[in-house]
């Protein structure tokens, strides 16, 4: 299939308000494309990329442009037949010139699935120094993870007429510059596209919008992602100047926060040489108004806007509040030169809070090595002091908040000394002691096989563990001491609890003992007042786990400072029970790891939503997991039911360590995540909110109806519009494709007064839009033109 | 319930198992009482291996492994699950070993060892007695004490100072003014006629008693808790492992000697007749009457039976590598030429060819030295041929084996860890190598010969623990990578352990030019694996008429106690000789 043709391709430049539009024409196109007629093409013509191996790429030149940047958008339609496993296409958009390269990395998730459109897609690119520029399209299929079940990734059958979506008709209203320039182009040797009888990319136009060719931000950078109310946040703006002449101009900086509330960041002059870079240094000295931030700069000159470019950052107390956790970099010894990219990923993934996962000797007891390295107690991992330092400061200069791991078991050589000396300490079974694993030749080798690097691989490696009786309040004070050392040596920002810090019921007249001994009885009459005067028979399990938690976050606040965050994995078990509450309430975080085994979108959304709701109720912040198994298309819907549930998510959202949070969902809740977050929202019935939404397809709203008065004394009703998932397997036995985009959704409030409407979406980028209602028969109505999977309405409702 | 209904299980299970191997025990001989060390979590805590070193109790240990992916989750490795091996042992300590883990099996072979006069010492902790589900089984049975039940071992913070009982009848000559204590002590309650011998403060601490024919001890002591400012810990106690040492010792006193195998002539004769009518009808070989012939091999047979591992019609049975360790007794000169053949390159069967070359050195005929020198530098024979020179006896191969021994040390480090031993290089080939050249000096009388043969095994011990530990680790059915590299390690651990079972018999019998060497290496302090080797070189000599009581002697100022017991005993021995 070595067609050489002509490939079409427009590129558009506008410059300011006016533009340019140019056309070129490229002939010989590339091996393994064909022009084919396409009435859904913007020319009626396209060309198509046969993806009929495993991976390949095809490559256009596409002309000169001048220093500046611009914007790429794409169009590209799928023409793949229904059987083609989608969720392991990979495609990347390139432009490349001598000097550099911006990609895009594409999944079919960002791709609307109705075969009458192609998908834009946008890519920035800052062009430094004139050179021809050259497209590339590049793609992949990628092997299938081991949980799923081999299947083919190719189909033997094409694409059949209503796959390729011929004889739906188009109803595309072109751009009229598009329309005369897809005149231009000349159809060479086209083909039908019934003629196309293999799977396929459709590449319809490349637009290139020139944002500058003279002095451009490229760049608006908070020092820190996430900052304590209070908390100064510098903000650096760099500037370009991609002219040949020297430049006065003045950057403006406003931090733009809730929907329409605007704090000025101050003006700075500045001169840029020709050809140069300048950077303007803003000092914010932070603010009390908590959750998302918009850092905005605004080129100007002569008063006139230039350019503008903006960074999204959060303020809250307890870092849970907006909370995007990430967890990770397991043994890390010899690879300490990884933590630098490692942060600068979490970074750019807006990951604020990091877990570093048994990093410790012994879980529990033991969170301050000695030494320049050690191996983890649990899981034998290697790590050094070097690197953990490196990683907490590289963390919090990006104001990423570190906490660490903490898992009730004496683990390791360390931990198997605690439980020789502290017995007590430690879970008795009818049997011995709870031991997962033990065993006495592999502690006697311990220290040979652990210090002498060429016997590394050597190490039996087994998690030597010794279970925790947290029924006795010392096992508490041991970790507490070790958590307040540790973060005093390390600079942690927060602990979780990995195994909670619950227990089963204790004789009164032991836990009595017990507080005499640590010398903690009158601390306890403030702590636990409603359970301290039980002298007789046994404390129950609610006073006990209450007792343990209340005495644990009160001796880390105390010497750790208010903003010390704890988080517990808790049990479904404790669901609403005095300990559940007591670990949610004054902002503690419920994390739901059960979850990441679920199989159904349907159980999924449900557990989002009761526990998120729940922790909230009980002023606490519930957060999940990421799913151990997923496909592409449930990365997006992991990302969209934990948030719009009202959730957290923790992990890599069901991927391996180094793949990224799915599209642009982080950063969207970073900026906007108030309205999925915060506590005062409370959830109401369709009916109570006085709400209705007609959608031409599938749409899930009816159980995301929150609302809240804001600070003003406003009525705001949130509303979050989901196209279901297409199947509800979290991991589809059989290829699927997300449902289309939907246009002409119609949102109804009943009453009678224009309310004040946002329509807010992370997809296909982070954006937030008034929309005008309108009154009808019903009350006022909006209509939202394109929704892709999840839009959020957020409606204020005006005094009738 | 559930408990009330296992232990009726185990009841049972021990009671069939006790029915069918109710044949008289029989001891097997051995030079001094030897002890088999069962050791659970923290025993090295108790000093356990230091105490029967102060004893004098020459020991082989085995481990307790836990692991929640294995079923059963808990094994002993190393202990044996058949009646045979314990024939040798006097004594045997449970440190910290539950009845589970033991397995019914195990325990009847052990109530059968003490009925027969075996000895039993229990070490508290965590899994045992109560805790260790004693109840119901033979242990209970055996044990001098009850055990109430008991959810936790009581805690004395403070600890209890340990005393000689006011009615023991052992001597405790030890200095108690120092006031060890115990923190946590099992509550066990003597039964009649046992005697308590030490009490942690007012509580039995060790109680002896009999079973049978047996001794059984059973320690109250745990080795957990902290002393703290100005208190002594028991096990920290300067004399607690010489009065850990005396506990077991007295229950290895029970201990009857084992009977000598008689050796009957006429039997020698008739075997030696049926192997000289193989020669007219060789398809009469069967691997019965091998055996029987290798137990009883004299000059003669010797000759016969080489003459069966080279015929054609015959080596199939009568491996040459199977013969080996006896013929070598017996090797002469006149075998040199038909070693010589089947030592040569056209011998397709590896195994044979090197058994053909350590026998060739051991012929000392006329051309092995030259055979042998030259099979040095041929890889695949190379250690057969170290150790064939070594057996040789001709000073001219000293340099050789030097630089043979220095070049795979050499071979062995590590190219990524400087100073570092790669451990698959090791394993793979250095390690035998080593050995091999160790060996041959050591038979060759070189003057470093017994330190050297003590830093090669040392070395290949290290690294078969190692390796056997290594092989333990949980690898996925579906990583194959994984499991490739888990059978290599596996392996490489298996050809260790060959080589080192080999160095066991190779270095027997002790060449008398290495004698004084030897006993004078036993003054100096001795690791674990030197020991290991030692008195397994020691006592295997028993009864080898060589070497004098003179030449034992030195062995009695050794500062490890089981070689002077072990010195004793040969000394005796020698001395009795006519």
């Amino acid at each position: 299939m070595a067609l050489r043709h002509q490939t079409k391709l427009l590129i558009c430049c506008l410059l300011g308000a006016a533009s340019t539009l140019l056309a070129l024409e490229l002939k010989n196109g590339p091996d393994g494309t064909a022009m084919v007629l396409d009435e859904r093409a913007s020319g009626s013509s396209a060309v198509a990329i046969a993806i009929t191996e495993e991976a390949g790429q095809v490559e256009w030149p596409i002309g000169e442009l001048a220093p500046g940047l611009y914007e790429a958008v794409t169009h590209l339609h799928l023409h793949l037949p229904a059987a083609f496993d989608h969720g392991r296409l990979r495609l990347t958009i390139t432009l490349a010139n001598d000097v550099g390269e911006e990609s895009l990395e594409l999944l079919h998730t960002q791709f609307n699935s109705d075969p009458a459109r192609y998908t834009p897609l946008h890519l920035p690119l800052e062009v430094l120094r004139a050179g021809r520029q050259r497209l590339r399209l590049s793609w992949s299929i990628a092997p299938l993870p081991s949980y799923m079940k081999e299947r083919p990734a190719m189909p033997i059958e094409a694409p059949t007429t209503a796959d390729a979506g011929l004889g739906l008709g188009t109803n595309r209203k072109r751009a009229d510059a598009a329309d005369e320039l897809a005149d231009m182009i000349m159809a060479d040797e086209a083909v039908g596209l019934d003629t196309i009888t293999y799977p396929a990319i459709l590449l319809d136009t490349i637009v290139i919008e020139t944002l500058t060719t003279t002095l451009g931000i490229t760049r608006v950078w908070p020092a820190k992602l996430h900052v304590y109310p209070g908390e100064a946040n510098p903000v650096d703006v760099t500037v370009r100047n991609y002219s040949e002449e020297a430049h006065q101009v003045v950057v403006a900086l406003a931090l733009h926060c809730g929907l329409d509330e605007v704090i000025d960041g101050g003006r700075q002059s500045l001169e840029i040489a020709a050809g140069e870079n300048a950077e303007v240094h803003f000092e914010w000295p932070g603010g009390e108004r908590e959750f998302g931030y918009e850092a905005r700069a605004t080129l100007l000159r002569d008063e006139e806007p230039l350019h503008q470019a903006s960074e999204y950052f959060s303020v809250g107390s307890p870092i849970w509040k907006t909370a995007i956790q990430g967890n990770g970099f397991l043994t890390w010894y010899g690879r300490e030169d990884k933590f630098a990219p490692h942060v600068e990923a979490n970074r750019r993934k807006y990951i604020n809070v990091e877990e570093a996962f048994s990093w410790q000797p012994s879980s529990w007891d033991d969170l301050t090595p000695e030494g320049d390295d050690w191996w983890a107690g649990q899981n034998n991992y290697h790590n050094s002091r070097s690197g953990l330092e490196n990683w907490l400061d590289l963390s919090h200069r990006h104001g990423i908040k570190m906490i660490t791991y903490l898992f009730a078991t004496a683990s390791g050589p360390s931990g198997a000394e605690t439980a020789r000396r502290l017995p007590d300490t430690i879970t008795h079974q009818e049997l011995g002691l709870v031991s997962e694993f033990h065993d006495v030749e592999d502690l006697r080798l311990y220290a040979l096989t652990h210090e002498t690097p060429s016997l590394w691989r050597f190490q039996y490696g087994v998690w030597h563990s010794f279970s925790f009786n947290r029924g006795y309040l010392r096992t508490i004070e041991l970790a507490m001491t070790e958590v307040i050392a540790s973060a005093r040596e390390f600079g942690w920002d927060g602990m979780r609890f990995d195994s909670p810090p619950s227990w089963g019921a204790m004789s009164a007249a032991q836990v009595h003992e017990e507080f005499a001994d640590l010398g903690v009885a009158e601390l306890m009459e403030r702590l636990v007042p409603e359970y301290v005067e039980q002298r007789e028979g046994n404390w129950d399990a609610s006073a006990i786990s209450v007792r343990n938690i209340r005495y644990a976050r009160h001796r880390m606040r105390e010497e750790l400072g208010k903003d010390f965050a704890v988080s517990n994995n808790l049990g479904r078990d404790v669901e609403g029970s005095p300990f559940y509450q007591d670990c949610a309430s004054d902002g503690g975080q419920i994390q739901h790891e059960g979850i990441r085994h679920s199989r159904s979108w349907k159980a999924y959304e449900a557990i989002c939503l009761q526990q998120s709701e729940l922790a909230r109720s009980h002023g606490g912040y519930h957060c999940v997991c990421s799913l151990d198994e997923v496909d592409e298309a449930g990365r997006a819907y992991a990302a969209i039911y934990t948030f719009a549930g009202g959730s957290h998510p923790y992990g890599e959202w069901g991927y391996q360590w180094d793949r990224p949070l799915p599209g642009p969902y982080s950063r969207f809740m970073t900026r906007y995540g108030e309205l999925c977050w915060s506590l005062d929202l409370t959830p109401a019935s369709p009916a109570e909110a006085g709400f209705s939404v007609s959608a031409p397809a599938p749409l899930s709203w009816e159980s995301y109806v929150r609302r809240r008065t804001l600070p003003d004394g406003r009525k705001q009703v949130v509303l979050h519009l989901i196209t279901p998932p297409p199947t509800d397997e979290i991991v589809a036995s059989e290829p699927v494709r997300l449902h289309p985009w939907q246009s002409g959704i119609r949102v109804t409030g009943a009453h009678t007064m224009a309310p004040a409407v946002w329509l807010l979406s992370a997809e296909p980028h982070p954006r937030a839009q008034r929309l005008e209602a309108e009154p009808d028969e019903n009350g006022m109505t909006v209509t939202i033109s394109q929704h892709h999977l999840w839009s959020i309405l957020v409606w204020h409702e005006a005094n009738d | 319930m559930k408990q009330t209904t296992d232990r009726l299980a185990w009841c049972l299970t021990f009671f069939v198992l006790l029915s069918v191997t109710a044949e008289e025990w029989s001891w097997q001989r051995t030079l001094v009482p030897r002890a088999l060390l069962v050791e659970g979590l923290w025993s090295d805590t108790t000093r356990l291996r230091e105490a029967v070193r102060e004893a004098g109790l020459p020991y082989d240990t085995a481990y307790k492994s836990r692991s929640a992916y294995w079923r059963p989750q808990d094994r002993l490795v190393g202990m044996p699950a058949e009646v045979e091996p314990y024939r040798k042992y006097a004594v045997i300590v449970l440190n910290n070993i539950d009845a589970e883990t033991l397995t019914a099996e195990r325990i009847a072979i052990i109530d059968r060892f003490v009925r027969a006069g075996g000895g039993l010492v229990i070490f508290g902790g965590h899994w045992v007695y109560d805790r260790g589900g004693y109840g119901g089984t033979a242990l209970a049975e055996m044990l001098p004490v009850t055990m109430p039940p008991q959810r936790r071992i009581p805690a004395h913070r403070q600890g209890l100072p340990l005393h000689a009982a006011a009615e023991a009848n052992w001597p405790l000559d030890y200095p108690f003014q120092a006031e060890p204590r115990a923190f946590y002590v099992q509550e066990l309650a003597p039964k009649t006629e046992s005697i308590v011998q030490l009490q942690a403060g007012e509580l039995p601490a060790v109680v002896s008693g009999s079973y049978g024919k047996g001794r059984v001890v059973a320690m109250a002591l745990t080795p957990h808790g902290e002393a703290g400012e100005g208190a002594l810990a028991f096990w920290e106690w300067e004399s607690w492992p010489r009065l850990f040492g005396q506990i077991i010792e007295w229950a290895a006193g029970g201990r009857p000697s084992g009977r000598e195998m008689e050796q009957s002539q006429d039997a020698g004769d008739a075997i030696l007749d049926d192997l000289l009518a193989l020669e007219l009808e060789p398809d009469a070989l069967t691997p019965e009457l091998l055996n029987t012939a290798m137990r009883q091999v004299n000059a003669q047979s010797a000759s016969l039976l080489l003459r069966l591992a080279l015929a054609t019609d015959t080596r199939a049975i009568a491996r040459l590598s199977l013969l080996l360790p006896h013929l070598l007794p017996f090797a002469e000169p006149g075998w040199g030429d038909q070693l010589e053949i089947a030592s040569g390159r056209f011998n397709a069967d590896l195994e044979e060819r090197r058994a053909a070359l350590i026998l060739l050195g051991a012929s000392r005929s006329s051309g092995s030295f030259a055979t042998l020198s030259a099979a040095l530098d041929d890889e695949p024979v190379r250690t057969a041929a170290a150790e064939g020179l070594g057996h040789l006896g001709d000073a001219r191969a000293i340099p050789m084996l030097r630089n043979l021994y220095a070049r795979a040390g050499e071979a062995a480090l590590s190219d990524t860890f400087v100073g570092e031993i790669d451990p698959e290089c090791y394993a793979r080939e250095a390690a035998h190598t080593l050995l091999a050249a160790a060996l041959g000096l050591y038979r060759l009388g070189e003057e470093k010969g017994v330190p050297r043969l003590l830093e090669a095994h040392q070395q290949a011990h290290l690294y078969h623990r190692i390796f056997r530990n290594a092989a333990k680790r949980r690898v996925l059915d579906k990583d194959t990578q994984g499991l490739a590299i888990k059978r290599q390690i596996i392996a490489q651990g298996q050809a260790l352990e060959s080589s080192l079972a080999h160095l066991y018999t190779a270095a027997l019998p002790i060449p008398p030019s290495q004698i004084e060497a030897l006993t004078a290496r036993c003054l100096a302090p001795l690791s674990e694996e030197d020991l290991f080797l030692l008195e397994h070189l020691l006592q295997a000599s028993a009864g080898d008429t060589r070497f004098s009581a003179e030449e034992w002697k030195p062995l009695l100022n050794s500062s490890d106690g089981i070689i002077r017991r072990i010195g004793v005993a040969l000394v005796q021995q020698a001395e009795l000789r006519p």
